[in-house]
């Protein structure tokens, strides 16, 4: 009895082995691909109707370039207040996508104004979006002129005299804000009297390993009207723009995903884009350019 | 108002159930009334040496089917006994068994404290038909109880822990080989009933995870009941993790101290007064040696510590009154003090407890529990002055109490009520200054300071019944009501056993249960635990329990068990990571379903020399969600095939103990892609590549396994006794996958894995006193 029920064991073992064995191997990552279109737009009040990208996604097994994606042949249109603009496409120098704009620039996005896209592809794919654009947004106490960049780096104490406000923006509590840096490449031809002094970089450790170490903006999320100068945000000495932007809320979903989202995955939960990827969004926004002083040389 | 009461099925359902529970009194009662010139015998057992109550201990009546074991609080209660000269055994794993004659008079009532001495020789492969008769009785499907021994010896970096030491139970899954998370059959960490000594307990973990928050030292006894509980449990959809903390030492002082890699543990106990008290305490060191380092803000080094301390007394008031005072803190702290970045993260649990046991007669018990517990976890920091900070606490009081009346020796019941105090705060200050936080109960412009009250009642009945020698029955129901959503929940209970053959028992539950908490939390760190109440956004979790087992003995000394389950469960939640503009509990989650279903097949050696076990799963689970994946199902995460883990110990003399754990798992889910693009935001040149997934964890990564072994070398130390544990973890050095991810950063896209721990082999070494 004893033996039978030992044999029965060791079958049960060795099936059991068996199922592992069968199921012990991975999954491949998937090959197949299906292209797919995305909208990329970005409508900034008072600001002409430019910079409307269409592109399509690549297979991850290919080589990624820019180029690849370009789509130069969708028939894209803005429908506003019962109006129709049907956009053209134009490919500057430097730029490996190009672009969808409205040719005429004395045409301005509108506060409080809803706006649709409609994106038809040539090989028949349909695209729609819509956005309604925030009120406009102001300074209540922009930044100076010149700021000081801190000596004690160590620290980076910034006090209440450097405190940036601005208006609350109706039905709205979460802000966008960004820093660029205008000229990485000059900075005493901008001081009074001119040097000949060229403009540096902030050297941090931690921005070593920053995917977007090249870039000349940095985007940050603010919940209030008001934030201290944060010496951190600034990557280069010399010429900024420091923009304030109330944002509707597919373009602070879209930065969450860009900039919080984990492991570089899109989310469709983020993406306000019908029959596609990307996002159609808007916002208004106030500009002020700054001088940061270096603390040495 | 809302009710939450099970379809009208269901509801005829739980009004039959009340209906047997009322049946099944009046029977019992009578037969009750039926038996007189009998005996009764009750009392405690206890160790020979500590005088510590011993939980599930047989005590039996020697050629009768008569018999019990101890509860909870080490009492059993045993009923029409027939006069005369009497055998009681007395028997409890790893103590040797005790044979005492005993002359019972008719009618008498016999209060006996027995006590048992830690065995010196094996008792391997001994089979006594009397504990069998009363093991026969007991459904206890689903439930698991390893000897607390045993489970010391699963140590990860030299660190016995609890938690880690049930993932190599079939079926108790885990996220990543850094979390003691535990996802029993297809449910979540946050489904999980845990209790230590009846006051429940949130978030128990330390290093981001890694370990429990519960020093093994202070530990008596622990059950994890995987499904199909019964109705004194509630609250929680998957399963109950039933810990209960030692009283201490009656007879003398002693302590163990023990000095790890990772952390260091003290613990003391002791008799006083009519009674005795435990003490324990663990912390690690790392914090203390950073600090002896030379500080350089530049590349500051984080800073980390944590600790946790048990504490418990207990007094006899009388012969029939016990008291016991016993209280819990555990706290985790990271911080970075940077150059112009600094922040903080901590998490921390505080629980008391004051328990009272009152003997009733000589057959009924009552227990009541007042505890309160408050667990909190934060973010804070300040970057170039600009402030910020996240808080969430719940605070939990609660009143439990029972009543269990050993009616007959057929008949046990159980009734008992459950209130509880629920505060909840969430704290948000995104204004830049950290003394600007709302007023309570307002959410401004940057800042949120919502406070949330909430009464929730309980009450229950159960009854064991055993309707012949062969069939056994368990039926209860649980009611419940949430002040917040004003729902009324009703949660009937069943289980059956039927004893096929000698050594061949079939058992089957089903049950309804209701969740009322909901809990955000990230899937591979178990640090920010968000814990919220239902409101009027989102609906109470319900699950459905159905459980078949098949319970056998293939050879003596050796228990086998097969269970299969389907679970089906209703309002289950995931997190929304990146919700920021909160207001609602809803705001927080995706609501959605789930479905588990799988086998489990488990057989284990208690005693001898040798002892262990070899567990295995086949286990599915699907969720759906609408706002998830299309709202199309996928499987979640953590849903792994095969599950298989083959444990054993081995005492090879006084000096040495050998040991290994070896555990199988199907690989984790992962979410594949299979295009990209790139997005930019305005101003910026080079953008964000992102990859787009497929189907949500569509795919699998490959399986994860490792070999662990541990030796056990006894000694002295200054005349003290003492033990050297060397264990190394991860023998082969097999480095399980954590997660999978498609990197962009250069234009061919790569599928990088980041991968855990490699071999780590540890020296601890324990001196007791």
């Amino acid at each position: 009895m004893m033996i039978t029920k030992l044999m029965r064991g060791a079958l049960l073992a060795m099936g059991c082995a068996l199922t592992l064995l069968v199921a012990a191997c991975g999954d491949a990552p998937p090959t197949d691909y299906i292209p797919q279109y995305v909208v990329q737009a970005y409508l900034i009040v008072d600001s002409p109707l430019v910079a409307v990208r269409i592109t399509r996604s690549q297979s991850v097994t290919d080589t990624f370039k820019v180029a690849n994606g370009a789509v130069p042949d969708a028939d894209v249109r803005i429908i506003t207040g019962g109006q129709t603009l049907p956009l053209q496409y134009r490919r500057t120098e430097g730029d490996a996508i190009g672009e969808y704009y409205y040719p005429d620039t004395t045409v301005r996005i509108r506060p409080n104004t809803q706006y649709r896209i409609e994106v038809r592809a040539k090989d028949g794919s349909f695209l729609t979006a819509q956005t309604t654009t925030p009120e406009r947004i102001s300074w209540v106490k922009p930044p100076f002129d010149t700021l000081q960049y801190p000596i004690d780096t160590l620290s980076l104490l910034s006090p209440d005299s450097l405190k940036l406000k601005w208006n609350a923006v109706p039905n709205m509590s979460e802000y966008l804000i960004s820093i660029r840096c205008l000229d990485t490449a000059e900075y005493g031809k901008y001081l009074n009297p001119p040097t000949a002094e060229k403009n540096r970089r902030m050297v941090r450790k931690f921005e070593d390993q920053d995917p977007q170490y090249a870039e000349v903006i940095r985007w940050g999320f603010l919940a209030s009207t008001e934030t201290p100068t944060m010496w951190a945000a600034f990557k280069w000495y010399g010429k900024q723009v420091v923009t304030i932007y109330a944002p509707d809320q597919s373009m602070v979903r879209w930065f969450k995903m860009t900039n919080w989202g984990g492991n570089g995955q899109y989310n469709p939960l983020l993406s306000n884009v019908e029959g596609g990827l990307g996002v159609f969004t808007s916002a208004s926004a106030a500009s002020k350019e700054v001088f940061v002083l270096k603390n040495q040389p | 108002m809302h009710f939450q009461i099970p379809i009208s099925i269901r509801g005829g359902r739980s009004l039959g159930l009340l209906a047997l529970v009322a049946i099944s009194l009046i029977t019992a009662t009578g037969t009750l009334l039926s038996q007189d010139n009998t005996a009764a015998l009750n009392g405690y057992v206890v160790d020979a040496d500590t005088k510590e109550t011993l939980i599930g201990a047989t005590v039996a009546i020697k050629g009768t089917k008569l018999g019990a074991f101890t509860n909870k609080s080490g009492y059993f209660s045993i009923r029409n006994i027939p006069p005369g000269k009497q055998t009681v055994t007395i028997s409890s794993v790893g103590y040797d068994r005790q044979e005492i004659p005993i002359n019972f008079v008719a009618d008498e009532s016999r209060k006996m404290t027995f006590t048992l001495k830690l065995g010196a020789v094996s008792s391997e492969g001994v089979t006594v038909t009397t504990e069998r008769n009363v093991e026969k009785r007991q459904i206890d499907i689903s439930k698991v109880n390893i000897p607390i021994a045993q489970l010391n010896q699963l140590r990860v970096g030299g660190e016995a822990d609890v938690f880690r030491s049930l993932q190599y139970l079939p079926g108790v899954l885990t996220s990543s080989q850094i979390s003691s998370g535990l996802y029993i059959r297809g449910g979540s960490p946050d489904q999980n009933l845990v209790l230590l000594d009846g006051s429940t307990v949130y978030n128990p973990t330390h290093l981001l995870g890694f370990f429990s928050a519960f020093n093994p030292d202070a530990v008596k006894d622990l059950d994890l009941i995987k499904g199909g509980f019964p109705a004194e449990f509630g609250g929680r959809l998957s399963a109950v993790l039933n810990l209960t903390q030692k009283d201490g030492n009656r007879e003398k002082f002693e302590g163990v101290a023990s000095l790890g890699a990772i952390s260091s543990r003290l613990s003391l106990q002791g008799p006083i007064g009519n009674g005795s008290w435990f003490l324990g305490g663990r912390r690690t060191y790392l914090d203390l040696l950073i600090g002896l380092l030379p500080k350089d803000k530049e590349n500051p080094l984080p800073n980390f510590n944590f600790y946790d301390l048990n504490g418990k007394i207990t007094q006899d008031l009388s012969e029939n009154d016990r008291i016991s005072l016993t209280g819990f803190m555990s706290a985790d702290k990271l911080s970075l003090d940077g150059a112009g970045l600094s922040f903080g993260i901590g998490i921390g649990n505080r629980a008391g407890a004051f328990r009272w046991n009152h003997i009733f007669g000589n057959n009924l018990f009552s227990t009541l529990n007042i505890s309160g517990s408050r667990y909190v976890n934060g973010f804070d920091g300040d970057q170039s002055g600009f402030g910020f900070s996240i808080q969430n606490t719940i605070e939990d009081y609660t009143a439990r109490g029972n009543v269990e009346w050993f009616a007959s020796d057929a008949l046990t019941v159980k009734a008992g009520f459950e209130t509880s105090r629920y505060i909840f705060n969430y704290l948000k200050n995104f204004t830049g200054k950290k003394d600007s936080t709302a007023q309570s109960g307002t959410v401004t412009s940057g800042s949120t300071n919502l406070t949330v009250r909430d009464w929730a009642h309980a009450v229950f009945a159960q009854t064991n019944y055993q309707l012949t020698d062969l069939l056994s029955l368990q039926i209860g129901i649980r009611g419940g009501y949430s002040n917040l959503s004003n729902t009324y929940t009703a949660d009937p209970r069943a289980a059956i056993r039927y004893q096929w053959q000698e050594d061949i028992a079939f058992k089957a539950a089903w049950g309804i249960y209701h969740q009322y908490l909901h809990l955000a939390s990230a899937p591979d760190f178990s640090f920010f635990d968000t814990w919220l109440p239902t409101d009027s956004t989102v609906s109470i979790g319900r699950s459905d329990h159905y459980i078949f087992s098949v319970e056998t003995s293939p050879v003596d000394g050796y228990d086998l068990n097969v269970d299969t389950y389907y679970k089906k469960l209703y309002n289950i939640n995931e997190a929304n990571q990146l919700a920021t503009d909160v207001r609602n509990v809803s705001d927080i989650f995706f609501s959605g379903n789930g479905t588990a279903y799988g086998v489990e097949v488990f057989l284990q050696k208690k005693k001898g020399d040798f002892t262990g076990w070899i567990g295995y799963a086949l286990g599915y689970i699907t969720a759906q969600f609408d706002s998830i994946n299309g709202g199309k199902e996928f499987r979640p995460k953590y849903d792994r095939r095969h599950d298989l883990k083959i444990v054993g110990q081995y005492k090879i003399n006084d000096r040495w103990d050998l040991g290994a754990s070896f555990s199988f798992q199907s690989g984790q889910s992962y979410t594949g892609a299979t295009s990209r693009f790139n997005t930019a935001l305005p101003g910026e040149s080079t953008g964000t590549d992102l990859v787009v997934p497929a189907q949500r964890y569509g795919l699998r990564l490959p399986p994860s396994h490792q070999l662990n072994i541990n030796a056990n070398y006894n000694s002295t130390l200054f005349g003290l006794p003492m033990r050297l544990l060397i264990d190394i973890y991860n023998v082969y050095s097999r480095r399980d996958i954590w997660f999978r991810y498609y990197d962009t950063k250069k234009t061919v896209t790569e599928v990088t894995d980041v991968r855990l721990l490699p071999i780590l082999p540890t020296v601890s070494l324990e001196v007791k006193f």
